[in-house]
This record gives structure tokens, C-alpha cells and sequence, in this order.
């Protein structure tokens, strides 16, 4: 059975964590721009970490239920509703079969993660869901989501299965019914204010100019309207280099800041190409990385400066969150 | 790393054991087992250790206004006030999120299904439901405190 798109929405792929190990053949990563996202919704539904969801960008698609789903929604909130009626997000939700799901109006962030218990039944392309956009590989027909595509679902396993059987029978005439325990939000940035990325610094950082090295630290960069998922470009304070410098492509990585002549620096991400031969300033921490996902055209950002020691520590506090979390979350589904 | 089955194991050789108290840190986890008593933060046994009866008169009398006080205020009302309880331990919010409204102020009317907090635990949000028609009288805790099973949360003035 299956999910059939009534209305697209603005940017809605298929996603996983990326497709890895094809980079030295210049196939890029993909997966979910906000991959910390991307794995709570699949774990807020017993699904495994990895499995792919639909990352939907700004404007939400509408999407006929045609069975009945027990699904999470995390990220940025894009103000989701069944029947009218707001459902709540970063918890598990139990949706009965002929409804239809639709997003409105953005609250939050800039991407939402849809999953579903079981996942989507997408073949994977050199081991990887992800949609490659620009090649046309890997994802849905290898693009974004169409008007009247349908997505087949796969069968939820027995343990998020009972689950999903436990908040059907609970089911009344409400169009949805949920847990009554969810997850925090904590790494959608605020809204309004310039938001804080911990960078470290890139390996060219000693070449550029004393004025452009101050003010990357002490300037606010604004998301310009040119960020996709490849990169996000900022603008400010053009960073000049001190002295002209010839460089040889070398590898690039989630989150490197580079700074192209014009002076603008660029954050790459999920669709960033292999290589690069621009400076490179900055390199985001990785627990960052989802922040800078969620931040949309016009926000603005200050970078901070943190050692690699500490980017490490920040992972890793994570990671043992996220660890907590699925053995709670596992402890929720017996 | 403990699995809930060390544990499980850790509590049944504890249960037959005639240890009283029992605690176990191993890196971030830490476990605390004690039988027939609530468990006492460390606080008291310092004060012991001390020696300082100032210190245990002073404790005493601390809490004495306070049980009294709560006392009077059923007492006074002439009629009986509901205590909504933890129903797990966890750390209490009265919000959602950060900067979101409470779920309740003082004097909100309440029914059954009303969320008047949640509490978190390893990093889940559970939320708490009334259980009772009412009127909120007071709010117990402080936000992000640590609550314990079975601790008064909110008095509720029956309706």
C-alpha cells in the first residue's frame, strides 16, 4: 500500500544518510541535509536509523494516506495537519488509512523529516536511497516529488508494529492519535536573532587578510536566496585573501567554509561536489551542520571559533544522546 | 555500558542480599538501590558525620514550618485538595519547550485529559495528565527540578 502525492510542495526528496564510498569516482554524498533529524524520525517510529524518510523544504506537500501509517515528523515545524487539524510533531503518530496529510504555513527551520514505520520501498542506488538531484540518480525516479506519484511503503516490523496496533485500538473519532511522549527540539535555531555556528578554523585560514580574519569572527553573514542543498552562500563582509594564492583541488568535506574570489564564503553540505579548490576558512562542527540545515534564505549567522578537541567532545555528547534516546524509545515500544 | 538485564540481574542479588543501600558508577551512569526506605540525598549523612547538632536541630526545625504550612492551607480552605503526583521519575517542565507557555497557570481550570506538565526521562518528554477535574492551587516544583515517583506535583481544588 501506499502514500500518493496530491500537491508536491516547493523541494520534497526521498533521503537517507547518504551514499558513501563513491566520492573518489566524483559521485557526491546527498542523504538529509538535517541528518540529526532524519534519525529521530526514524527512530521515534522503531524504524533503524538510516532508513530513508521524505525531507520536504519550506513548503509541504499534500499527501494521501492509503493505509493506515504510524509516522513521525521532525525538523523544522511546517505546520502539519490531518483534517484541518495541527498534528503534533516529534512524536509518533498513528494516521488512519484515506486521510490526507498537508503542510502549511512554516513556524520553524527550514526542513521537515517525514518517516514511516516500515520506511519507503525505494531501490537503492550504489547503497543509497538518497535522490542525487543534479544526476538524476538514487531517490524517487532520482528527483523531487511530483503531483500524483505514489510511493509504496514497506510493512512495519513486529516491534514498531505493536506500537502502531497499540494507538489504532485507542483510536476514536479524532483523525489522529499520538503518544503522550515526544522528544525535544533543541537544535531548531531561534528565529529573528543571528545564529551561532562553532567552526574551526580551515586549512587556508592563516592566508587570509588580518581585517577579513577578524571580521569572520566578529560579523554576521546572512543566508543569501542562492543556498540549495550543495551549499549555503552568506553574504557580508567580502574575506579577501592576503596575498593571491594557487591552490590544487583538494578534498572537501559536510560542513567546510569556503571563499570563492568574490569574497562570500559558502557552507557546504549534503550536495556539495567532491572536490574544491578555494580556500577554505572554516570547517562547521558536525553538531552544527543540522543547524546550519535548518536555517532558510535571510537568516543571519556569527561563526565561533572552537577547537577540533572540542568539536569531537560535542559529537560525541551527542551521539550518546542519541544512544540514550533509542534505548528509551525502545523502552516505550515493549 | 549496563543493559537493562545487568541491571535487572544488579537489583535481584541486591534484593537478596541484606544490603540496604547500593551504588554503582561506572563513566556516565550512575545507580542507586536502596530497600524499604526512600532513597536520602547525601546531604544528611554530612551533616552526621559533622557531628554539628546545630546543624540537625536547624534541618528539623526547617521542615517543620514547612509541613505545617501545608497543613494549614487544608485546614484553612475547609475542604480537601487533590495532589497530582509524579508517575515516574524525570525532570519537571511546565512547559513544552523552552520559552513556550506553561501548560498551567495557577487558578486554570483543569479537566481529566488536561496536560499540566511533562517530565523528562534520558531525554524523552513524558507528558503528565490531570486525572481529576479541578482548578490548579499551586505548583509544587520548580521548573527543570528533579522529581521522585509518587512526588506532589500540583494541588488541585477539586470541582
Amino acid at each position: 500500500m501506499s502514500i500518493k502525492v496530491l500537491r508536491p510542495g516547493l523541494l520534497t526528496s526521498i533521503q537517507d544518510l547518504g551514499r558513501y564510498g563513491y566520492q573518489k569516482h566524483g559521485v557526491i554524498v546527498s542523504g538529509a541535509m538535517d541528518s540529526y533529524s532524519l534519525r529521530m524520525a526514524n527512530l521515534l517510529v522503531g524504524n533503524k536509523e538510516d532508513q530513508a524518510v521524505l525531507e520536504i523544504t519550506l513548503v509541504g506537500p499534500a499527501l494521501l494516506i492509503e493505509k493506515d501509517i504510524l509516522l513521525a515528523i521532525t525538523g523544522g515545524d511546517l505546520s502539519p495537519t490531518v483534517g484541518g487539524k495541527p498534528i503534533p510533531m516529534y512524536r509518533p503518530v498513528f494516521l488512519k488509512k484515506g486521510c490526507i496529510l498537508q503542510f502549511g504555513a512554516r513556524k520553524s527551520g527550514c526542513r521537515s523529516y517525514l518517516a514511516i514505520a516500515g520506511g519507503y520501498n525505494i531501490s537503492e542506488v550504489m547503497r543509497s536511497a538518497s535522490t542525487y538531484l543534479r544526476a538524476g540518480l538514487g531517490g524517487f525516479e532520482g528527483r523531487a516529488l511530483q503531483v500524483d506519484d505514489v510511493l509504496q511503503l514497506k510493512d512495519p516490523q513486529e516491534k514498531n508494529a505493536s506500537l502502531l496496533r497499540q494507538l489504532a485500538s485507542s483510536s476514536s473519532a479524532s483523525s489522529y492519535v499520538s503518544t503522550k511522549w515526544f522528544l525535544g527540539r533543541s537544535h531548531i535555531p531561534q528565529e529573528g536573532e543571528p545564529v551561532k555556528i562553532r567552526v574551526m578554523r580551515g586549512r587556508q585560514f592563516e592566508q587570509f587578510s588580518g581585517d577579513s580574519k577578524d571580521a569572520f569572527w566578529n560579523c554576521p553573514f546572512q543566508v543569501s536566496s542562492q543556498s540549495d542543498r550543495m551549499g549555503y552562500r552568506l553574504s557580508g563582509t567580502a574575506l579577501k585573501l592576503a596575498e593571491p594564492l594557487e591552490m590544487i583541488s583538494e578534498a572537501v568535506s559536510l560542513g567546510t567554509v569556503q571563499v570563492p574570489p568574490d569574497g562570500n564564503p559558502i557552507i557546504l553540505l549534503a550536495d556539495r561536489q567532491t572536490v574544491g579548490g578555494y580556500p577554505k576558512i572554516a570547517q562547521v562542527a558536525l553538531v552544527d551542520v543540522a543547524v546550519v540545515a535548518q536555517l532558510k534564505p535571510g537568516s543571519k549567522i556569527c561563526f565561533q571559533e572552537i577547537s577540533l578537541r572540542e568539536a569531537e567532545r560535542l559529537y560525541l555528547i551527542r551521539e550518546q544522546e542519541i544512544q540514550t534516546l533509542q534505548r528509551a524509545i525502545r523502552l516505550k515500544m515493549q | 555500558m549496563l543493559t537493562i538485564d545487568d541491571i535487572r540481574e544488579i537489583i535481584k542479588l541486591v534484593d537478596q542480599s541484606s544490603i540496604q543501600q547500593f551504588q554503582l558508577e561506572q563513566g556516565a551512569t550512575k545507580i542507586s538501590i536502596g530497600k524499604n526506605a526512600v532513597v536520602t540525598p547525601a546531604q544528611p549523612i554530612l551533616d552526621e558525620v559533622h557531628g554539628a547538632k546545630t546543624n540537625k536541630e536547624a534541618a528539623v526545625t526547617a521542615t517543620v514550618p514547612g509541613r505545617l504550612a501545608e497543613e494549614l492551607v487544608v485546614a484553612d480552605k475547609q475542604e480537601e485538595l487533590y495532589k497530582i503526583t509524579a508517575p515516574m521519575v524525570g525532570t519537571f517542565y511546565a512547559a513544552p519547550e523552552p520559552g513556550a507557555a506553561a501548560f498551567v497557570k495557577i487558578g486554570e481550570k483543569i479537566t481529566l485529559n488536561t496536560v499540566v506538565c511533562v517530565l523528562e526521562v534520558m531525554k524523552l518528554f513524558n507528558e503528565v495528565e490531570a486525572q481529576v477535574n479541578g482548578e490548579i492551587v499551586e505548583i509544587l516544583v520548580k521548573d527543570g527540578e528533579f522529581v521522585e515517583y509518587g512526588q506532589p506535583l500540583f494541588l488541585v481544588k477539586i470541582r
